[in-house]
């Protein structure tokens, strides 16, 4: 498998710059857009990915195949930081995002897929993340509970609460056809 | 089944994480029930726009180009946290804070100071964002003088002398009523020939030493950090660990050099979106010298109890109108009505003294601190144990016979607790410059041969998987042991060195 991280990290793990370096290359992407899509703000994004290379530095050594795969570990690391993150700021106001949408879409998609973003944005952290971890990895169950080191039921009530919010937004965007509106996160697990 | 238990799993069956009974249920109920049928339907619409939703989003979100040279100037600053020489031009146009620039950018930053970086770092973001953002912004005279003063210093690059910045920090992070924060001197001598410096910060009420980092050509300074955080009430002296420069510095000043060029590019691209940057006109600067003032109007980090918001603020910017120098800066925020100084700097000295100026890089002039040594640079490393303590510890310890002639052996390891279920882990370098030979337990068992590039047996039994190997003078291979023990060994050698090192590795007990 030409992208298997185990003869990087055994290098980067005795230290050698350019195999981290690789690995860094590698796996940016994994940790920066689960930031980005978690938190929102790409500059908080920046800060995620750095932090959580440092970490990942400072751990390398003892990270321990036989306890899960790289990516695992990882996606547990950025997911963490991301919480902490989010923790530490202000909730008053959900942060405006960077990004400008292009003018590709026609308004009404537009308009569904803002409200849902920012529907996104509003879930409750530990719902986001199972978001993500599934809508935009792709990862099993299985595997969002072993990152999130949660029972299997766990995953799929907050995945089935999370979408059940979701919806009920779209439909509140249909119903309004015009911006997000607010709505009630439902109780967190 | 019936409805109210269907529903609950219809995300899990469109996910197909149901199990084979539960399926056939929900199909059994679906198929008579237009309700939970249309259920379905919508819940996958959703679920399509929500993937749509977040593929589209983070396809257009990559990572910053300079995120590496970023991580890598912070890994070396971790390495060693040293400061490098102060001779960019990001640290010529704002003397005195370029440090806490480099602390926050370049990620100086250890848990133990982390309290004082943050309050720090308040300033030291709130003061590069206004210095970059303000090179873009759009008034005319604002943007003239932020490029002038841009030219001016990137062009000032002495090579000789010794560069000394004393600068005076005033920190409220928590925008505490006027004069609750606290202010600190930054002292800084940058041998620009020999690569000597130090910095010294010490709190300007009780003149106590809170933290130091220097290097004399023999041995580098790092103090363990501000530990008492914001306020200095501590009396224990200060503890400075001495470690010779060799060990503790090798190669970190070439690649400072460039990354705290780079970073300044990364600083600029971070205020790209910031607000405009009005100019307030002259004023006269407290030594009689005469200074643009540019303000503008942006977010800036301040603490509330533990955490970090982000009100809008005020920034104020001080320059020579001769030699477009920083002199000094101010960060506010507006609280119950007052404008509440958050942070402010002032340059008190700025000069290029005489190469042959006595300076005491080896701090024997400092009082009240503890000057230990360090010399195996034990107190920023992992923990390192002795061969007769892994020989001790750990049950099946595979290492070389005897340490090659030339070559220093070092072991770091972790035991967990009897009994935590977790398993050991040591790892054995041997290390000559920079080569070297690494053993270490590695849990995971040979199984994928995509990898494997090569299979052979040594004289005592140890299976060597030979990996394919990624590019570089590498080889590395995962081995067996007779006793299902995995190991990982990886070295700088080519591979027939390589195996003929490898039969030399014995169990050691």
């Amino acid at each position: 498998m030409a992208n298997d991280p185990l003869p990087l990290i055994l290098r980067a793990q005795v230290g050698d710059r350019e195999s981290f370096a690789a690995l860094f290359g590698q796996y940016k992407n994994l940790v920066y857009k689960t930031a980005y899509l978690t938190l929102g703000d790409r500059l908080d994004a920046e800060d995620v990915l750095q932090e959580v290379f440092l970490q990942v530095h400072k751990s390398l050594a003892s990270f321990d195949p036989r306890r899960g795969a790289f990516t695992t570990w990882l996606y547990r690391i950025t997911i963490n930081y991301c919480l902490n993150h989010r923790r530490r700021r202000s909730l008053v106001s959900v942060p405006l995002d960077d990004d400008e949408l292009t003018s590709e879409f026609p308004g009404r998609q537009l308009a569904e897929e803002e409200a849902i973003w920012q529907a996104i944005r509003r879930l409750s952290d530990k719902q986001q993340a199972v978001v993500v971890l599934r809508y935009y990895w792709e990862l099993s169950y299985a595997d969002v509970a072993q990152i999130l080191e949660i029972p299997l039921g766990t995953v799929k009530s907050r995945l089935d609460l999370a979408l059940k919010t979701l919806r009920r937004v779209l439909e509140e965007q249909e119903a309004h056809s015009g911006s997000a509106t607010e709505m009630k996160v439902p109780h967190e697990l | 089944m019936n409805c109210e238990q269907v529903q609950p799993l219809l995300v899990s069956y469109l996910n197909h994480e149901t199990t084979p009974s539960e399926r056939a249920l929900i199909r059994a109920h679906v198929s008579g029930c237009a309700a939970c049928e249309q259920e379905i339907a919508r819940l996958s619409a959703v679920q399509d726009q929500v993937r749509s939703a977040l593929q589209r989003r983070a396809a257009h979100a990559v990572p910053s180009p300079e995120a590496w040279n970023r991580l890598e100037a912070k890994l070396a600053k971790v390495a060693q946290p040293s400061p490098d020489r102060f001779g960019t031009w990001l640290s010529r146009l704002a003397p005195g804070v370029s440090h806490l620039v480099t602390q926050l950018f370049l990620g100086g930053v250890t848990m133990r100071n982390r309290l004082i970086f943050t309050t720090l770092a308040t300033v030291a973001l709130a003061i590069a964002a206004a210095v970059f953002m303000t090179k873009t912004a759009t008034p005319v005279s604002a943007k003239e003088i932020l490029q002038q003063a841009y030219t001016v210093q990137a062009a000032t690059n002495p090579t000789q002398g010794i560069d000394h910045i004393r600068s005076e920090l005033y920190s409220n992070p928590e925008a505490l009523p006027e004069s609750q924060g606290q202010t600190r001197i930054i002292e800084s001598y940058n041998d620009l020939e020999s690569g000597n410096y130090r910095i010294v910060t010490t709190d300007s009420q009780n003149g106590k030493v809170v933290s130091v980092y220097a290097q004399d050509g023999s041995n580098t300074y790092t103090s363990e950090g501000d530990k008492a955080g914001l306020g200095t009430t501590s009396n224990a002296p200060l503890i400075i660990y001495r470690t010779p420069q060799d060990i503790a510095n090798v190669g970190i000043q070439k690649r400072l050099q460039s990354s705290e060029r780079l970073e300044a590019k990364n600083i600029f691209d971070r205020m790209y979106n910031a607000p405009e940057v009005q100019f307030l006109g002259q004023e006269t600067w407290e030594n009689g010298r005469t200074v643009y003032v540019l303000k503008s109007q942006q977010e800036v980090k301040v603490m509330e109890k533990d955490e970090t918001a982000r009100p809008i603020g005020w920034v104020t910017i001080y320059f020579d109108v001769n030699t477009y120098e920083m002199l000094g800066n101010q960060v506010a925020v507006e609280k119950d009505g007052k404008e509440i100084v958050v942070s402010s700097q002032r340059t008190l000295t700025d000069e290029i003294l005489p190469a042959e100026t006595n300076v005491a890089w080896d701090l024997s002039d400092l009082q009240g601190v503890n000057l230990v040594d360090d010399t195996q640079d034990e107190h920023s490393l992992p923990e390192i144990i002795s061969l007769e303590e892994l020989l001790a510890t750990a049950p099946t310890p595979y290492l070389l016979k005897t340490v090659p002639d030339g070559f220093s052996l070092e072991i770091t390891a972790a035991f967990p607790e009897p009994g935590s279920g977790k398993p050991y882990f040591y790892n054995a370098t041997y290390r000559q410059e920079a080569e070297y030979f690494s053993v270490r337990v590695w849990g995971i068992p040979v199984k994928d041969a995509d990898w494997v590039k090569e299979i052979y047996t040594t004289a005592n039994g140890l299976v060597m998987y030979l990996l394919t190997e990624q590019g570089g003078e590498w080889t590395s291979a995962q081995v067996e042991t007779p006793e299902g023990l995995t190991l990982a060994v990886v070295s700088t050698f080519p591979p027939e060195t390589f195996k003929a090192w490898a039969e030399e590795i014995v169990l050691a007990k």
